[in-house]
């Protein structure tokens, strides 16, 4: 198990390797959340765009431009021990993966703020991992779908 | 009419103030779709500028942002008087439940969850609107009213009465066939509240005029009939404004027709039989009889009979023959609302004085006519 996270009050566990998901509650799930267990949901994201193809390609090209800058900034804050920039940082990442249906993406950034806020160095050190593997993750699928 | 376009609905503003770029993006795209006219902030400081130039009637605010939080943002709107009426929804963490309690006690209106769904979103905008319009709508007809009330010597209880008048007509209406799909309780209750405005624009009529206790020259009168055209315009420009309230087209149509009549001898613009909003042709029934029954400075007040008995005379020239009919059908009710908010006690004169220089006017209508 990979992430333990909270998504409305829920928990899910994560399993990259099996490439399933376990939902301690799956009867509370949302559509969203249901959804959201692909790197990133093209069809989800089509629907929250309505239906607009360019605009949904526009911002995900917005999140693969801002991703490497924000990798750095969290970076740049996890060498300087800045956890409020870090839990800043997360949580701004947090909402674009939310709206982009990308949901490594999105646990990754709500466990990172959430440990950032705690102050707990060695969570945020483990936290900050999964975000590299979450960042790694959806670049190589953007480039996949030719976005990068 | 001449000066007077259709009330064109202007959209109403939201501000969406969040620190990433994505969620701006896709939140500005779904609320233009619903039909808003949506502007952005990157935080809450850059909100607070964007509200002096854009004043929005609703702000979506996210909570945790750099520089101003969307808590702190909602505070600070709640303590300006020009932003306190403005309906503040904040988008909370579904992790963080005390964000949720601390929103609504920095005065949030409502909350909603991330990751949340446009379509719930849509729902509780159309809930914010309907709060906004019914506080919106109550205060300004208070004021108005009130308005319209102090530059009439002649009112007393005339605007309570005339709104119980109208009342009354509209329910008794309701009931018939012609009008039973047309007067909903909605329509009741807005008449009920708009009919006091009828008079709103005679706050641009000079007080040599609006206050002479004697007979109003043939000038003087077309003076005084502008009072519709000033109602007229200036509710038009509160209905622009404030394109959510409904309201105003209502009050609108009574201000600046309730002195047209049935025939096409009215004013201002002599509009003939049902082009004249029923509205306006049930609030004129209920002027005319009020003024009847009161005392005015030109005229002592007459009895309820005397009254009826001009009514009858106007009906199918002056006033519209179902909308007559109806109130005939309510005369006990129209009697006991004329009884139990009465204030002339010297009700004694049934005979009808004539009005002096008013040819446009055969019957004691009012506004000095």
């Amino acid at each position: 198990l990979t992430w333990l996270t909270t998504l409305e009050g829920v928990l899910v566990f994560e399993s990259i390797e099996e490439g399933r998901n376990t939902e301690s509650t799956p009867n509370t799930m949302s559509t969203i959340t249901r959804n959201c267990q692909k790197t990133f949901d093209r069809q989800e994201l089509l629907q929250r765009c309505l239906g607009i193809d360019s605009f949904a390609n526009k911002l995900l090209s917005a999140l693969a431009s801002s991703l490497p800058v924000d990798r750095l900034q969290l970076r740049t804050a996890l060498d300087q021990g800045d956890y409020a920039t870090i839990a800043r940082g997360a949580h701004r990442l947090r909402g674009s993966a939310s709206n982009l249906c990308a949901a490594p993406l999105l646990n990754a950034s709500t466990a990172l703020e959430e440990a950032a806020k705690e102050g707990s160095k060695t969570d945020i050190t483990d936290r900050w991992n999964d975000m590299e593997i979450a960042i790694d993750e959806i670049l190589r699928a953007l480039e996949a779908e030719g976005i990068v | 009419m001449p000066g007077f376009n259709p009330v064109t609905k202007s959209k109403l503003k939201i501000l969406i103030v969040d620190d990433d770029p994505i969620s701006l993006e896709l939140l500005q795209l779904n609320l233009e779709s619903f039909g808003y006219e949506v502007e952005t902030a990157t935080d809450g400081l850059d909100a607070l500028g964007k509200i002096r130039s854009f004043s929005p009637r609703i702000i979506i605010s996210d909570v945790e942002m750099p520089e101003l939080s969307g808590i702190d943002l909602c505070r600070e709107i709640r303590r300006r008087p020009a932003t306190q009426y403005t309906y503040f929804i904040l988008l909370t963490s579904s992790s963080d439940p005390d964000s949720v309690l601390l929103g609504l006690d920095s005065g949030a209106d409502d909350y909603l969850a991330k990751p949340f769904r446009m379509d719930e979103l849509r729902l509780r905008l159309e809930a914010g609107k309907r709060l906004l319009t019914l506080e919106g709508r109550d205060m300004m007809i208070f004021s108005l009213a009130k308005l319209a009330e102090s530059r009439d010597a002649d009112t007393g209880k005339h605007l309570e009465r005339m709104r119980e008048y109208s009342k009354a007509i509209a329910i008794e209406l309701s009931e018939s066939e012609k009008y039973r799909s047309i007067i909903d309780a909605q329509y009741i209750e807005l008449i009920y509240l708009t009919a006091p405005l009828h008079d709103i624009g005679k706050v641009g009529i000079p007080d040599s005029v609006l206050l002479k206790p004697g007979k109003l020259t043939p000038e003087e009168f077309n003076v005084m009939k502008r009072h519709t055209l000033i109602g007229g315009e200036t509710l038009q420009a509160s209905a622009i404004a404030h394109p959510e309230a409904g309201f105003l087209k209502m009050a609108l149509d009574i201000a600046l027709k309730h002195h047209e009549r049935w025939d096409g001898s009215g004013y201002p613009f002599g509009l003939k039989g049902e082009a004249i909003p029923l509205c306006a042709r049930i609030v004129a029934l209920a002027d005319v009889y009020d003024a009847l029954t009161t005392k005015r400075v030109y005229k002592p007040a007459y009895s309820h009979d005397r009254a009826m008995e001009i009514v009858r005379e106007g009906v199918g020239n002056h006033f519209d023959p179902t909308v007559a009919e109806a109130f005939f059908r309510i005369e006990s009710t129209i009697r006991e609302i004329q009884t139990s908010l009465d204030e002339d006690e010297d009700r004694s004169s049934d005979l009808p004085l004539p009005i002096a220089g008013l040819p446009e006017s055969p019957l004691p209508l009012p506004v000095n006519t």
